[in-house]
C-alpha cells in the first residue's frame, strides 16, 4: 500500500469518525463499464469527504475516462494550483487521486472544480461540487471603513471580500422577479446586472452590513450575470448557464488564452509572416549597399 | 560642393529604400488601435433592437466580404482552450457554445480561420470591415439577426480581452467575430494577433 493510499484511508477514517463523509454529490451512479471494461457513460467524478474543512485532502473517484482526468480547466475553486497531480488508472475507466483543498475556502459554501478527460466519445468535461462544512461566518463587524471613496485604500486589511460575504435570498433568475442582495462590506457596495431593469440601490443597515434589491428584466438571456462590488476589496460575480436559470458562483465560462485561428500557410509560400517583413528588407539593404559602394567609388575617382 | 550633393542624393536613396521596405513590413499589420474610419462625428449603427431568444447560429453571411460560410459548434479543449474549427474546413467557423446565441441578449463569439491549407479562409478579410457594415446570422429558429459593425481592432494574442470578447455584461445582443492576424510566429505556428470585430444588433 503506497503512501498516498495509506494517507487516503487515514483521511476517509477520519472523517468516518466525525460524521463527515457524505456520500458523494456529483456521481450518485456506480461505475459503468461495457463489454472490454471500456468506460460506458459520460464522465463523472466524487469525493470523500464531502463537506470537507479547508486544508482537508479529498479522495476522488473519476469514471467513464478513458485517458487520465485533468483538472486544467478555467475554473479550479476546490484544490491548490496543480492538484489533483495526477491519477492512478484502476482499470475499467476508473481513475482516482487525493488532492489537497485550498485553506481559504468558506465555511458553508459550494465550490466548483471543472476536469477535462477523454472518453471513448472524445473529449469531454465534467464538474465537481464540493461544499466546505460548518456554518457560515459569523458577520464582520470589524472597524468601519473610512476608505469609502472608490480607489481609497481598504478601512480593514484583515477583509478580504469573496462569494461567502453576499447572500442572495433566491438563486433563481426569473423574468420580472426580484432577488434580494445582502452584503457584508466595511466600505461602499454596489451591485448591477444587465439584466435587471433597474441597478439595486444598496443601503447600509447596520456595522459593514448592505441590503438591496434588483428585479430581472421581463426577458432574460440564457447567461445572465449579476455582479457585487465591496469598493477598495473587489468585486464577485454569479452567473446562469444556459439552460439552468440558477445563478451559481463566478461568471460565465471564458475560455483560456487567445483562439488559434490559422496555419500560416498563405504567409510561408513568401516566407511567412516574419520572414514576410525580412524579405523585402533584406533587398533594401542589399540594393542599399550596392548604391553606397557605387557612390563612394565615384566619389573617390572624382576626389582623386 | 559636388561631394554634398552626392551626399544629399544618397540620403534622399537611403530614405525612399528605407520607406519601401517599411511598407512591406507593414502592409499585413495594424498599429493595434481601434479601426473607426468615420470617427466618433460618424453616423452610429441603428439603434440596438429587442434580444432574441435563444436558438443556435446555422450561418453567417458577410455581404461586404462575400462572406457565406455554415456555422459549427465550439467548446473547451481539456486545456481549457476555445476549440477551433478543423483547418480541412477552411470555410467554417465556429460558435462558442457556452456563451450566448446570436441574437440573444449578451455576448456571442464566432471564430474563423484567416488562413488554411495554403489558401485564404473564411476570415481572411476579416479586417476589412469598417463600422456599419453588416453581419447576417441565420437561426435555426429561422430568423436571421442582422449586425452592425461598431469597430475592429487587433490585439496581441498575449492580451487578448477574454473577459470582454466572451463575458460582457451587456443589455443587448452583440457579436463578436475573431480570427488571427499580425505576423505569424514560426516557432509556435500561431499567428501573434487576434483581429476582433465587434457589432451589435440592428435588425431581426
Amino acid at each position: 500500500m503506497g503512501i498516498r493510499r495509506l494517507a487516503a484511508l487515514g483521511a476517509v477514517s477520519g472523517a468516518t469518525l466525525l460524521g463527515a463523509a457524505a456520500p458523494a454529490t456529483a456521481a450518485p451512479h456506480p461505475p459503468q463499464n461495457g463489454p472490454g471494461d471500456q468506460p460506458v457513460g459520460p464522465p463523472r467524478i466524487k469525493a470523500q469527504p464531502n463537506p470537507f474543512r479547508p486544508g482537508d485532502n479529498l479522495n476522488l473517484q473519476v469514471t467513464g475516462c478513458e485517458e487520465e482526468p485533468k483538472a486544467n480547466g478555467p475554473r479550479n475553486e476546490i484544490f491548490f494550483k496543480g492538484e489533483p497531480a495526477s491519477f492512478d488508472d484502476e482499470g475499467g475507466g476508473v481513475w482516482t487521486a487525493i488532492a489537497s483543498t485550498r485553506t481559504d475556502l468558506k465555511p458553508g459554501r459550494a465550490y466548483v472544480t471543472e476536469f477535462f478527460c477523454v472518453t471513448p466519445k472524445g473529449p469531454a468535461g465534467f464538474t465537481l461540487r464540493a461544499t466546505v462544512a460548518g456554518k457560515p461566518k459569523p458577520p464582520d463587524d470589524g472597524p468601519p471603513g473610512d476608505g469609502d471613496g472608490p480607489g481609497g485604500p481598504p478601512a480593514d486589511p484583515r477583509f478580504r471580500f469573496d462569494h461567502g460575504d453576499v447572500r442572495l435570498t433566491t438563486r433563481r433568475a426569473e423574468p420580472g422577479r426580484t432577488v434580494g442582495i445582502r452584503v457584508t462590506c466595511p466600505s461602499r457596495v454596489r451591485a448591477y446586472s444587465a439584466s435587471f431593469s433597474s441597478q439595486p440601490r444598496m443601503e447600509w443597515v447596520q456595522k459593514n452590513r448592505w441590503e438591496g434589491v434588483g428585479r430581472y428584466r421581463t426577458h432574460l438571456p440564457s447567461i445572465v450575470r449579476l455582479t457585487v462590488e465591496c469598493v477598495g476589496y473587489g468585486k464577485v460575480s454569479f452567473s446562469t448557464e444556459p439552460g439552468r436559470p440558477e445563478v451559481d458562483d463566478g461568471g460565465p465560462t471564458i475560455p483560456r488564452g487567445a483562439p488559434d485561428t490559422g496555419d500560416g500557410s498563405t504567409l510561408s509560400r513568401s516566407g511567412g509572416g516574419s520572414a514576410d517583413a525580412a524579405g523585402p528588407l533584406a533587398a533594401s539593404l542589399v540594393a542599399l549597399a550596392g548604391a553606397g559602394l557605387a557612390l563612394r567609388r565615384r566619389t573617390a575617382r572624382e576626389d582623386g | 560642393m559636388v561631394a554634398a550633393g552626392r551626399r544629399a542624393a544618397a540620403c534622399g536613396l537611403l530614405l525612399a529604400l528605407l520607406a519601401g521596405a517599411t511598407a512591406a513590413c507593414g502592409g499585413e499589420d495594424y498599429d493595434g488601435g481601434p479601426i473607426d474610419p468615420g470617427g466618433p462625428a460618424a453616423a452610429a449603427p441603428a439603434a440596438a433592437v429587442r434580444p432574441l431568444p435563444r436558438s443556435l447560429p446555422e450561418r453567417i453571411e458577410i455581404p461586404r466580404l462575400g462572406v457565406s460560410a455554415p456555422v459549427s459548434e465550439l467548446g473547451l479543449k481539456p486545456d481549457g482552450r476555445i476549440e477551433e474549427p478543423p483547418l480541412s474546413r477552411p470555410n467554417l467557423t465556429g460558435w462558442w457554445k457556452k456563451g450566448p446565441t446570436p441574437g440573444e441578449g449578451g455576448p456571442s463569439v464566432i471564430l474563423g480561420h484567416v488562413d488554411a491549407m495554403r489558401k485564404p479562409a473564411v476570415f481572411h478579410r476579416l479586417k476589412e470591415l469598417k463600422r456599419g457594415d453588416r453581419v447576417k446570422v441565420t437561426r435555426r429558429d429561422r430568423t436571421t439577426a442582422t449586425f452592425a459593425v461598431e469597430r475592429v481592432e487587433q490585439v496581441a494574442k498575449s492580451s487578448f480581452p477574454g473577459e470582454k470578447v466572451y463575458a460582457e455584461d451587456i443589455d443587448y445582443a452583440a457579436l463578436r467575430l475573431v480570427t488571427c492576424g499580425g505576423s505569424f510566429d514560426a516557432g509556435t505556428g500561431h499567428y501573434r494577433d487576434n483581429v476582433i470585430v465587434y457589432s451589435r444588433m440592428v435588425a431581426n
